[in-house]
């Protein structure tokens, strides 16, 4: 694998991605939570009593806060559906006894879609932040108050960790897909099992040693890194049954992450490509 | 002889079934290869395992000297291929396929290649349309580009006239041939004897996951005699030294059976003019590679029977 062929093979993606449905209607659906803002502000000209929310959502950083909480009710299942997508598809369609037999490692096509499914799934995350930006600052014209009304107090470090967790968050949700694409060979059975996978692990936060559950210490190091998040500290730790510093999450996570990745290379290096 | 493919043993078995069994095959460098058994004979399972898509249970398999299951990376510059129904990204152009597909194989594909492609195998004016929209012809024809790109010297044709009209299967065929002039060593499963007969210079026959027979197509079909259309068969017959009753030997009916080569006819001309019998056809006698084909899964159905 060198640096060049995973480059090519990252662009490929890009290049299949243009026009694809799948990825137009999971950005449709995050966009439906970023207009949010235009049709409150709307709203609350009319109803005096929903002025106080409308103000809050069409201001800034009150829009963003609030459009990736309610974003979050559906990205799990969005990133997990594009990621899938980008394996379990070429399973479905056929298309990876096309372009297997010329490649010459496979660890290096599954990394080069790994890396495509972030930057896809971030990049229309923030595509929907940035339209729910403008829709606010249309929406705060609309109420007639100031879009930003008291200094912002996010230093470049509180950037920083917002944009790790979502990196660590979807990195994490992406490779579960993309592990089980590869297991069931097929793009339903990829984004389906995914989803449930990243419950299942959930869940092992009941299981004697639940607290190293990869997706509760993914909560914890969101209740540490991200502002207004509505997972708090103190909440996040009492499902984990102790104290769990965020170092300890994020070396767990990584540690699962690591796992799932290695499991995904191997299992599609050395299964054959179909049974029929 | 040098070998672009070389099986030995080679085997591959779906729980207790066997879907390849034992196959050792000797593919010459420069062949038409057609690889012939009726469905389910263990062809495209045969082509997965060359291809390194499928691992097998047991024997060994070399493309160009390439071990295919231990040496995969080495494959991939090596050999193009369609297997089956080729696949497509449907909500992308014929073009943007070919790009997205090099791309994915870790290689640049100029615009200048990708037109030189499309116009190779006949879609130069159907690049900038979606797949979705192509014929299965089309697809077959751009599956060939898809494999032609980046030249390899070993191409796996997985029934490629599949689906095509007898004019696209004639340019495939034409386009087959070119490609062996161009010095490449083409292996082309099928099921249609007739078609494959006029391309390939060497054949395997494969049943029940087993090889029936292999060897050049020349060898195969060689002459078993020459056929002769005569004014008067018994007198021919008499004159000739042959049994009366020679369809059972596999004359035509109308038609008196000799044995010897081609080399042979003037002299039998010679003989049958001079005792004042009329000679209105000659022709050699040859297998067909469908009489072949018959032959060789019939005598294993025989053998399984008894």
């Amino acid at each position: 694998m060198t640096p060049i062929t995973l480059l090519r093979q990252f662009r490929a993606e890009f290049v299949k991605a243009r026009g694809r449905g799948l990825y137009h209607g999971a950005l449709g659906v995050l966009l439906v939570f970023a207009i949010l803002p235009l049709p409150a502000a709307l709203a609350a000209t009319f109803d005096k009593n929903l002025v106080s929310w409308a103000s809050d959502l069409a201001s800034f950083p009150g829009c963003l806060w609030n459009t990736t909480r309610l974003a979050h009710m559906v990205l799990p299942l969005l990133v997990a559906i594009v990621a899938a997508g980008c394996v379990g598809g070429e399973y479905s369609s056929g298309t990876w006894k096309m372009t297997l037999p010329r490649t010459a490692t496979r660890a290096s096509a599954l990394l080069a879609k790994f890396l495509a499914s972030l930057v896809l799934t971030l990049g229309g995350l923030a595509f929907a932040l940035v339209f729910t930006v403008a829709m606010g600052a249309v929406g705060s014209v609309l109420l007639g108050q100031p879009f930003v009304p008291e200094p912002v107090g996010l230093g470049a470090g509180d950037v920083g960790r917002i944009l790790a967790y979502f990196v660590l968050d979807f990195a994490f949700l992406i490779i579960l897909a993309m592990f089980a694409a590869v297991l069931t060979r097929s793009l339903i059975g990829g984004a389906m099992l995914g989803y449930a996978a990243q419950h299942l692990l959930r869940m092992l936060t009941f299981l004697p040693g639940g607290w190293l559950s990869p997706m509760t210490n993914l909560d914890n190091l969101r209740a540490h890194w991200v502002p207004m998040s509505h997972f708090r500290v103190q909440d996040v730790q009492s499902a984990l049954g102790r104290a769990v510093s965020w170092q300890t999450s994020l070396a767990t996570v990584l540690f699962f992450f690591a796992a799932f990745g290695l499991l995904s290379a191997w299992l599609f290096e050395k299964r054959d490509l179909a049974s029929e | 002889m040098d070998y672009a493919i070389r099986t030995e043993g080679l085997t591959k078995t779906y729980g207790p079934r066997a879907a390849v069994k034992d196959l050792s095959l000797e593919v010459p460098v420069g062949s038409v290869f057609g690889f012939l058994g009726p469905n389910g004979a263990g062809k495209t399972t045969t082509i997965r395992m060359l291809l390194g898509l499928v691992r097998p249970t047991s024997g060994t398999a070399t493309v160009m000297g390439v071990d295919v299951s231990r040496q995969r990376s080495k494959l991939s510059s090596l050999v193009g291929a369609i297997v089956e129904v080729p696949a497509f990204y449907m909500h992308l152009s014929g073009a943007e396929n070919l790009r997205a597909m090099a791309l994915s194989a870790g290689r640049e594909l100029p615009r200048a290649e990708s037109d030189r492609l499309l116009e190779q195998v006949g879609l130069s004016h159907d690049g900038k349309r979606a797949v979705k929209q192509y014929s299965l012809g089309m697809k077959q024809r751009l599956g060939l580009a898809v494999a032609l790109m980046g030249d390899p010297p070993v191409l796996f044709l997985d029934e490629p006239t599949n689906g095509l009209d007898p004019d696209g299967a004639r340019e495939i065929r034409e386009l087959i041939v070119s490609l062996r002039q161009a010095g490449r060593t083409l292996f082309v499963s099928s099921h249609l004897l007739q078609e494959v007969e006029r391309f390939c210079t060497d054949v395997a026959i494969v049943q029940n996951g087993e090889l029936r027979i292999q060897g050049p197509v020349e060898t195969l079909l060689a002459s078993r005699g020459i056929e002769l259309r005569v004014s008067s068969m018994d007198r021919a017959r008499a004159i000739l030294n042959l049994p009366a009753a020679q369809e059972a030997q596999g004359a035509g009916p109308g038609w008196v059976l000799t044995e010897g080569a081609d080399s042979a006819v003037p002299a039998t001309l010679r003989k049958l003019l001079q005792a004042d019998v009329d000679v209105f056809e000659v022709r050699p006698k040859r297998s067909s590679l469908e009489q072949l084909f018959f032959e060789a899964t019939a005598a294993a159905q025989g053998g399984l029977r008894q």
